[in-house]
């Protein structure tokens, strides 16, 4: 093992990652296990991410580390609650979590209806909020120091035309983050985030236009971030010696696009 | 590459200023256990003495600049020239030479010309200077890090206190800009914003601060420096321009004093 790893070395950790099946949360998995830790892959109920957290798996197996697909509806909080109370228990405890859910919506605000937003909100925001709520109780139950880390969007912080749902949800994530870092830091339990500029997988809302060649040029630094550009921020975050003090933070991964005019 | 080895800095230099007390030590003992030769740079020689000969122990190189004003842009030159023709390369920059010292005790009326100078040209003024000494040279090497330290005062106002959070703030823009300016040179910039890490030896202040942080402690000093590590390595390699927060949850909190909780619901 290098030197320098004893700082961020997760060997004997649990982790739990939701949204195993997208990107982010696959990297942030694979992360996890090339750090050391045995790794709950939590995908929708949908048979393609099942698949998708299926190759994550085979990825941390072949490091020889411990992987689990589960199903998880991030959208039913009890479901939350009951799939990590199963984690746990066959874990044999739990001391990360993290969150990567994503559903862009890219609607101007007159033609968004009621139930898009609510879609947003609950896919976006709720289960982030389902997530730190069910976390902390398991750590609580253990009187383990967890950590747990969401993963949002720079949308959340800066505005883009026809993002009005999506910013609302992911502006929600950024605060839920402050108040519940607030509110669980006596207990040794750390919530923290990561936010997502332009990404080279995001074609759900860049296209190939010359609308979309001027957003992916614009990051100060002048590429899209690829998914394994999560990860060293992922596993610094989930370290015991690195981050115990680092306390409702949100870590921008994007490039330097807040940064600029 | 498994991801703990984005975190290596083996055959790098880094140039740590204020490296012979405090926080400046643990960047220095930081950036080295992971590979990097030091140039450790202060006002008083033996402090950077003492650092030096810890580093060297663990087998790394380490350039003595002790009796370096840093706040006077001719040494500050003078000490790059020095690193780059000794130690071959410069990589990373940690300006984290500063302290709140500047006027302390005074009020506004009271505080004179030379306190506002001082207190700039101590944590702000010789952030430029040694980033400007550096840049050039990164960008002929086709790459550098610059990480700046800001504070929780960069970010909140303090009764009587005026210079340190001023510089702390203008840390921040400073960050950007460079951040900004050389991003197609292949510098990252970024910034490291510390709480309250009491010295050692000072248990009473810091029961006092436990009290009012959402992480009910202050701040230890071996967490530090594995911030600077992730800022100066290729695990960072898509952040820029951006300062990370290190304060048990001072800054995101505080709309209340501590532990103050709503009115109780039915």
């Amino acid at each position: 093992m290098p030197p320098q790893a004893r700082y961020f070395d997760l060997t004997g950790k649990k982790a739990m990652v939701v949204g195993a099946d997208n990107p982010a949360g696959g990297a942030i998995a694979r992360a996890y296990a090339e750090a050391g830790a045995d790794v709950a892959l939590c995908a929708l109920t949908a048979d393609e991410a099942v698949m998708r957290a299926r190759a994550v798996r085979r990825d941390i197996e072949s490091l020889g580390r411990k992987a689990t697909e589960y199903v998880m509806d991030v959208t039913l909080g009890k479901n939350v609650q009951v799939t990590t109370r199963q984690i746990a228990k066959e874990m044999g405890g739990l001391d990360i979590v993290a969150c990567a859910p994503d559903l862009f919506l890219g609607k101007p605000i007159e033609r968004t209806t009621d139930s898009e937003l609510a879609r947003v909100m609950q896919v976006n925001f709720a289960s982030q909020y389902f997530v730190v709520r069910t976390a902390a109780e398991e750590f609580r139950r253990d009187h383990r120091p967890g950590r747990i880390t969401l993963v949002t969007s720079v949308i959340g912080e800066r505005s883009m035309i026809d993002t009005t749902a999506y910013a609302a949800a992911h502006g929600a994530v950024y605060s839920l983050v402050r108040a519940a870092a607030h509110e669980l830091a006596g207990e040794g339990i750390r919530v923290n985030a990561i936010s997502l500029g332009w990404m080279d997988y995001m074609d759900d809302r860049i296209d190939e236009s010359e609308n979309g060649k001027r957003a992916k040029r614009f990051p100060m630094l002048r590429r899209l971030g690829h998914a394994d550009d999560i990860g060293g921020t992922a596993v610094w975050l989930a370290s015991d010696f690195g981050a115990d003090y680092i306390v409702g933070e949100i870590i921008a991964v994007d490039g330097g696009l807040l940064q600029h005019q | 590459m498994g991801v703990l080895d984005r975190f290596d800095l083996t055959g790098q230099v880094a140039i740590v200023t204020g490296a012979g007390t405090g926080l400046g030590r643990e960047f220095a003992r930081s950036l080295a256990g992971a590979g990097c030769d030091i140039v450790g740079v202060g006002r008083r020689g033996e402090p950077i003495e003492a650092i030096g000969e810890e580093i060297r122990a663990t087998g790394r190189r380490f350039l003595a600049a002790g009796g370096t004003d840093v706040t006077d842009s001719a040494q500050v030159n003078a000490m790059v020239a020095r690193a780059i023709a000794e130690l071959g390369r410069v990589d990373i920059l940690v300006n984290n030479a500063g302290g709140g010292g500047a006027g302390r005790g005074k009020t506004l009326p009271e505080l004179t010309d030379e306190d506002w100078h001082q207190g700039i040209d101590t944590n702000l003024t010789s952030a430029f200077y040694c980033a400007r000494a550096v840049v050039s040279h990164m960008v002929e090497r086709g790459g550098g890090r610059i990480i700046n330290v800001s504070s929780a005062w960069g970010y909140r106002g303090g009764r009587n206190n005026f210079m340190y959070p001023v510089s702390k703030g203008g840390i921040l823009q400073l960050t950007k800009a460079l951040a900004i300016t050389y991003a197609h040179d292949n510098i990252r910039a970024t910034c490291i914003s510390p709480g309250m890490f009491p010295r050692a030896g000072d248990p009473e202040r810091a029961a006092a601060l436990a009290q009012v942080l959402p992480a009910g402690r202050a701040g230890l000093p071996h967490e530090i420096g594995p911030l600077a590590l992730f800022l100066a390595s290729p695990a960072s390699d898509y952040l820029s321009g951006s300062a990370v927060i290190m304060d048990g949850g001072v800054v995101p909190a505080g709309v209340t004093p501590a532990g103050v909780v709503p009115r109780a619901e039915g």
